[in-house]
């Protein structure tokens, strides 16, 4: 099927054309490359201790310089990668599997099905984001797995939100209508009509989601209730350099900045995937 | 001439925050397998409510619904899946009723691979034969809708409502939203497609000129309710329901010659939600008397096969 | 009899990246004398709505841009007219009633308040002055006056497009332009305003150009009928000559579209094929792929609108040759 002008097609051409967002994927892109061989291009482990070489300046031997324990902080900040990228991606895929369903079945049936959700989504979302994460992390403990979870539990109410209101616009059409009266059923309407459709706002969502996660990681990590030591997660690194703030800087600089980068790349590949996506489809 | 669709005292009220909404209330009438009958009104009396009640896109809320002669009214599950095999629908909005991530063929193809009964490949020829019905060229068969103009699309929803060969379609103001010489060839494709398959059509339209064109006989409705009923040519011919008359003298006609009086009606519509007693029409009827406002009228039968709702109805067609 | 309009090869493209450029109207001309109803009439696409915002030079620029022509309003030109100037205008001398009534109106403020900002806007008259102009527009167009304090929602489709003519005509315009002013409305209710409309025209003798599809609406209110195609005018005349003596093939085609209300339905005679796309039009007659009276030389060249009586006019070969 090389339909040119299939709707994901023209969503992909209308994204291209926003070079900030191309900027963005390939920032994105760069980061899931390093995340990925972040064993191989270190030209240290994470952890290797040399106490001999604390707090060295950015040289050449090591860009980045090195932290108190005189380990090698651009090894650190590209293995960090690995650990905030893939905590990203799988607490916003926990939040977005749980939070879609939920969502789409409380807009697709409405009514009863529709209260019960929203309400007890609604006990949930009393809660800030990240008061959660933390309240999830405090009862299960620190630790990567753990952080996961908690990040990704706390991201369900805002995503099933969002789902439920997409999939509302969308049950209304005709061809909804047209799906029962051929004998589709409700799997198929949801699955193949409604949240085909509907996708727009929650893929959205789902790249500012990422944003959030990975925010949520470093922060639940900073205070100590993620991941742990030794692993190089940025926001520990952040937690870690935190004392030496003003006489070595650069411990905290470069997990610091990136985060920022992480996260600067999910919001605008966001901000894109949403232009790209609204006037093209509103025929 | 056997019966295919009929339908006895059917209701649909919806609930609503302000009372009880009326849409469908005490309609009655039967089509011969073959024919069509045109269901005419504005906005709010029900005729599209009628079309998606009579295919359990609505549950009925009252009355009977009978399709070759079996009581369908309750129909659920299994029973359903089949009898919606053989009643179709054709929707009004061309871009609406069709998914816009779907091509073209998936959107055929759908209502097939959902019955199960055919191969992959008998299912693609029989997708690129029913594009072919209804004049759709076989390049476009990966197109999407919105690659398409209205025409085009609305012939894809015909396709779709072909495909699983059924004996009924409800067809809900199919040319409405299509510019006047792509409404005339979407009509002549329905009545050939009538004539080729033996289909019986539920025609519903605000437009009276394309039901006089299309129907057989035609239903008049008025806020949910019936006011006449009768063969086509008679309908225009005889109008005998003061709506009916009102209604027809407002159609313009393409005809600078045809300076015909107009019977302007005064006021609106009255509310269908919790409705007075007596005639829905009261209170913009010329010829309203007291009656009227405290007797609901029953159809009657006033000429052969022409029922009108009116309690003056033989003085006023003197 | 003085002229009110004088339209003279009115061309407006729209200019875009990714879909050429569309030329949406072509060489259009015709002139409105006072008093006089224009229907211009067409399908979707065939350039009616561009032509009544080119007059209104409401044109979106970009992407459209009028290329071409002039446009003569009493003795002024429109097209040469400052920006300033032609702001007095519009809804003064010249008001335009938009396709969709339902959203016209601003739903936060009161009917009244609405009619009456367009008269002060317009003329320098006191609040009170304009509030009293504004009930007595709302009585003319069939509205009991005491409800000017309402608000748009508390209207029926029908009496909202009432209201909006009555805001169009607040200020005694010589021209209002109506696009599909009845289409979205009941039948019943269709011939209510367009009934209201006729009268109060000829009370206050305004012209006005009505842009519909309609041919049963034209019949029955435009003295003066332009069939549009494919951003031409194609045929041009009287409702007498347009009606009663049909020459182009087009205008055939739209007749035989449509089912009758009186009479035996005999089969519809529509003319195949769709209007071509703006950003590709055909070479020769735009019209050409679709005419069942295509010769060779229809696709070489374009045809200028031949007179064939003093009112008609026909864009086709096959009158050009009488």
């Amino acid at each position: 099927m090389g339909n040119k002008n299939s709707p994901f097609k023209m969503v992909w051409r209308q994204f291209k054309k926003n070079r900030l967002a191309m900027f963005g994927l390939g920032l994105f892109i760069a980061l899931m490359v390093v995340a990925l061989t972040a064993s191989w291009i270190a030209p240290y482990g994470f952890d290797d201790q040399d106490v001999s070489r604390r707090f060295l300046s950015p040289c050449a031997a090591h860009w980045f310089g090195t932290d108190n324990l005189g380990r090698d902080i651009f090894s650190r900040v590209l293995h960090g990668a690995k650990v905030s990228m893939s905590v990203g991606l799988i607490s916003t895929a926990v939040s977005a599997s749980v939070g879609v369903v939920l969502g789409s079945f409380a807009g697709y049936f409405g009514r009863k099905t529709d209260n019960i959700i929203m309400r007890i989504l609604d006990v949930f979302m009393a809660m800030p984001q990240f008061l959660m994460a933390i309240v999830i992390a405090a009862v299960l403990g620190p630790g990567l797995i753990n952080c996961m979870i908690s990040v990704g539990v706390s991201g369900i109410p805002a995503m099933a939100r969002v789902a439920r209101a997409s999939v509302l616009t969308q049950s209304n059409q005709e061809y909804i209508e047209a799906a029962r009266s051929i004998n589709a059923s409700h799997f198929r309407i949801i699955l193949r009509h409604v949240l085909l459709n509907a996708m727009s706002p929650i893929l959205v969502r789902i790249t500012m989601g990422l944003a959030g996660a990975i925010t949520a990681a470093a922060s639940l990590s900073f205070i100590g209730l993620g991941i742990q030591p030794p692993n190089p997660e940025w926001g520990a690194m952040l937690a870690g350099g935190r004392e030496y703030l003003t006489k070595y800087p650069w411990i905290v600089m470069f997990p610091g900045i990136a985060i920022m980068i992480s996260v600067f790349a999910m919001n605008i590949i966001g901000d894109g995937l949403r232009d790209a996506l609204d006037p093209r489809l509103k025929d | 001439m056997s019966t295919l669709v009929e339908v006895k005292n059917l209701k649909k009220y919806f609930k609503t925050k302000s009372g009880m909404l009326h849409a469908v209330d005490d309609v009655n009438f039967a089509i011969e397998k073959g024919e069509t009958l045109g269901v005419v009104g504005e906005s709010g009396c029900g005729k599209s409510t009628l079309g998606r009640t009579i295919l359990h896109l609505l549950d009925s809320t009252d009355g009977q619904i009978f399709f070759a002669g079996k009581d369908i009214t309750q129909a659920k599950g299994r029973e359903l899946k089949r009898l919606r095999e053989d009643m179709q629908i054709i929707f009004q909005d061309p871009f609406s009723s069709l998914n816009p991530r779907m091509t073209i063929s998936q959107t055929i193809t759908e209502p097939l691979k959902i019955e199960g009964k055919m191969r992959k490949e008998e299912i693609r020829i029989k997708v690129a034969e029913l594009m072919e019905t209804v004049g759709l060229a076989d390049r476009l068969v990966n197109t999407y809708p919105h690659e398409l103009d209205g025409g085009r699309r609305q012939r894809i929803g015909i396709a779709r409502a072909l495909a699983l060969d059924p004996k009924f379609i409800v067809c809900d103001e199919p040319v409405s939203a299509l510019d006047v010489s792509i409404q005339a060839q979407v009509l002549n494709l329905l009545l050939d497609l009538q004539e080729k398959r033996g289909l019986t059509y539920i025609f519903i339209t605000h437009d009276l000129s394309v039901v006089k064109y299309i129907s057989h006989n035609i239903v008049v409705m008025y806020l949910g309710r019936m006011v006449e009923k009768a063969n086509a040519r008679e309908l225009f011919e005889k109008p005998l329901h003061p709506y009916t008359k009102a209604l027809l003298s407002a159609v313009p006609v393409a005809n600078i010659h045809n300076k015909q009086q107009r019977i302007l009606l005064r006021g609106e519509l009255s509310s269908p939600i919790n409705p007075k007693p007596g005639c829905r029409f009261v209170a913009r009827c010329i010829y309203a008397q007291r009656i009227c406002h405290n007797e609901e009228p029953k159809l009657v039968e006033l000429g052969k096969n022409h029922v009108a709702a009116c309690h003056f109805a033989k003085e006023i067609n003197q | 009899m003085t002229k009110v309009l004088k339209v003279k090869d009115l061309t407006i493209h729209y200019v875009t990246d990714d879909a050429g450029t569309c030329r949406a109207v072509n060489k259009v001309s015709f002139d409105l004398k006072r008093g006089e109803t224009l229907g211009l009439v067409g399908e979707t696409g065939a350039g009616k709505t561009t032509i009544a915002l080119g007059i209104m030079r409401l044109v979106p620029d970009p992407p459209g841009r009028i290329i071409g022509g002039s446009i003569d309003f009493q003795r002024d030109s429109l097209l040469e007219m400052s920006e300033k100037r032609m702001r007095k205008v519009r809804g003064k001398q010249i008001s335009m009633i938009f396709q969709d009534p339902m959203t016209a109106l601003n739903p936060i403020d009161t009917v009244g308040d609405q009619i009456a900002e367009v008269i002060r806007v317009q003329e320098n008259v006191s609040r009170a002055e304009a509030n009293r102009r504004a009930v007595s527009m709302l009585e003319m167009v069939g509205i009991q006056g005491t409800r000017f304090g309402d608000y748009p929602h508390q209207f029926s489709g029908g009496m909202k497009q009432r209201i909006v003519i009555a805001i169009a005509l607040a200020c005694r315009p010589e021209l209002l332009i109506a696009d599909e002013p009845t289409t979205a409305l009941d039948v019943t209710i269709q011939a209510q305003v367009l009934d209201m409309m006729n009268n109060l025209k000829n009370e206050l003798g305004t012209s006005m150009i009505l842009i519909t599809h309609d041919l049963g609406v034209v019949a029955q209110m435009c003295e003066k009928v332009a069939i549009v195609y494919a951003g031409e005018i194609v045929e041009m005349g009287t409702a007498e000559d347009i009606y009663d003596s049909t020459r182009h093939p087009y205008t055939v085609g739209l007749f035989g579209s449509l089912p009758s209300v009186a009479g035996d339905a005999k089969r519809l005679t529509p003319v195949p094929g769709m209007m071509p796309n703006p950003a590709d039009l055909p070479k020769g007659c735009k019209f050409s792929p679709r005419c069942p009276q295509k010769v060779a030389e229809c696709e070489q060249h374009e045809f200028a609108l031949y007179q064939i009586s003093d009112t008609h006019l026909v864009r086709c070969i096959h009158c050009g040759k009488e």
